[in-house]
């Protein structure tokens, strides 16, 4: 059963756990599936998903202090957080760990039952259906850079070479195609995080 | 939707022991957290089957695979070939080569000259283009790779760059930990940046490339500011050493958020 979270509540808990640390644990259990389908919708990888949603988490917990309600409400600040792992693994192609190893949480394999729950939060054909559109609607170039990169799996280097453009370019190119497929699958607002 | 497997209470654990750790209230690890959730169920079972695997050196998860230990890669045979998992350690080229070498898999390691937070990282592992993929499949960090596969596995690894030498792999400057985050923001009116950079970091060289409709190119600031004046930071990428590429576009074209945490 999923929870239908609010952004108030989620506020109280962070709120709870600078002084209660176990309240973070309720935070995770509010959040964790709404961050897993976020990411996944977004990466089509349960691997990048889950450790997208732990460095999620991690981050959120250094950085709790600076958790302000009066900027927004739980959700709103989480789903910032997010946000910005997810470009960051759009630029550099896997999550950052760097969070989860300040925190010392260690990094657990996950197991096949893990990934199929991942994989169970998102409806597959919509998500295919809604990739198809949000390709059609990229230009020709920036389709034919995801199609390269993500379908063909060229490195950088020859990506720029097929492109005709510099590696730096080409990085620039990808990240730009993926932030713009991203986006044309939903903006991450804080409604998204009901089920 | 699936009912959610154990997995993930053992992540909340992992979270909540950290969470304990950071705020400073009290010792308890993941291990004991996890150990009290399973106490009312089966404590006796738990404590049993913990101690066997002790005292016969196996893990509790059943698996007919052998697992070959390294201290930068964790290689397991499986029933089809074997499975490379790259640690989230730091890896030297040279390191990374012998441990790949002597587990035996084909491998070019090729070190990339670059800064910051990619020094020792794994920057990509790819196989080769021109062989059919069937037989590997690589996943971030995970490479399965098939009894038979010809090919030469590709493992580019970050090396810190000679002095002066461009980075091959740029460096974000505006991420967490790296030297404008949170000096510069992603939003940030381009002469406001200026100013922060100079106070922050006087001796960083700055390239600024503007993007916009009317303008686009690497040109000085004030030009920029002249064309443009509305300009705003986009995103900032070390090149080299103290050398750093800003890029400056309208407000409307942003391509990426100001980090939340700022």
């Amino acid at each position: 059963v999923r929870h239908a979270t609010t952004g108030d509540e989620v506020s109280a808990l962070l709120l709870a756990a600078r002084t209660e640390p176990r309240a973070f644990g309720e935070v995770f259990e509010l959040v964790n599936d709404d961050l897993l389908a976020y990411f996944y919708r977004r990466c089509f990888d349960a691997h990048a998903a889950n450790d997208l949603a732990q460095e999620t988490l991690a981050r959120a917990l250094v950085h709790l202090d600076r958790f302000d309600p009066a900027r927004g409400n739980g959700t709103q600040w989480l789903w910032g957080i997010a946000h910005r792992e997810l470009m960051t693994w759009f630029r550099k192609g896997k999550a950052e760990a760097r969070a989860r190893e300040r925190v010392g949480m260690r990094l657990l394999p996950l197991p096949d039952d893990a990934l199929e729950h991942i994989e169970s939060l998102v409806d597959a054909q919509d998500l295919q259906a809604a990739l198809a559109d949000a390709l059609a609607g990229l230009s020709p170039s920036l389709r034919r850079t995801v199609e390269l990169r993500v379908g063909q799996g060229l490195g950088y280097e020859e990506l720029a070479t097929e492109l005709g453009c510099s590696v730096g370019a080409a990085r620039v190119r990808v990240a730009r195609a993926l932030a713009r497929l991203q986006l044309a699958l939903g903006d991450p607002p804080a409604t998204e995080v009901s089920a | 939707v699936t009912a959610r497997p154990n997995y993930f209470d053992s992540v909340r654990d992992e979270l909540v022991a950290a969470a304990v750790r950071e705020r400073g209230a009290g010792g308890v690890d993941a291990d004991e957290l996890a150990a009290r959730r399973r106490r009312p169920r089966a404590r006796w079972l738990v404590a049993a089957v913990a101690a066997i695997a002790l005292v016969v050196g196996i893990g509790l998860v059943a698996t007919d695979t052998q697992r070959v230990e390294a201290s930068g890669i964790d290689v397991v045979q499986t029933a089809t070939g074997v499975r490379v998992r790259f640690l989230n350690v730091e890896h030297t080229p040279a390191q990374l080569q012998r441990e790949l070498d002597d587990a035996g898999i084909a491998t070019r390691v090729i070190a990339v000259p670059t800064g910051g937070p990619w020094v020792g990282d794994i920057l990509e592992i790819r196989a080769p283009v021109d062989l059919p993929n069937d037989g590997i499949r690589v996943d971030l960090l995970d490479v399965e790779i098939d009894d038979g596969w010809q090919g030469v596995l590709e493992v580019r690894v970050g090396v810190e760059a000679l002095p002066g030498e461009a980075y091959a792999y740029t460096v974000d400057l505006l991420a967490d930990g790296e030297r404008l985050h949170c000096v510069v923001s992603a939003g940030d009116p381009a002469a406001d940046a200026a100013a922060a950079i100079a106070e922050v970091d006087p001796a960083l060289e700055v390239h600024w490339l503007v993007r916009t409709s009317d303008v686009r190119g690497e040109l000085p600031l004030d030009e920029i500011l002249v064309e443009e004046p509305d300009v705003v930071v986009d995103w900032a990428i070390e090149i080299a050493d103290g050398v750093a590429n800003v890029q400056l576009v309208n407000a409307s074209d942003l391509m990426f958020e100001p980090d939340p945490a700022c």
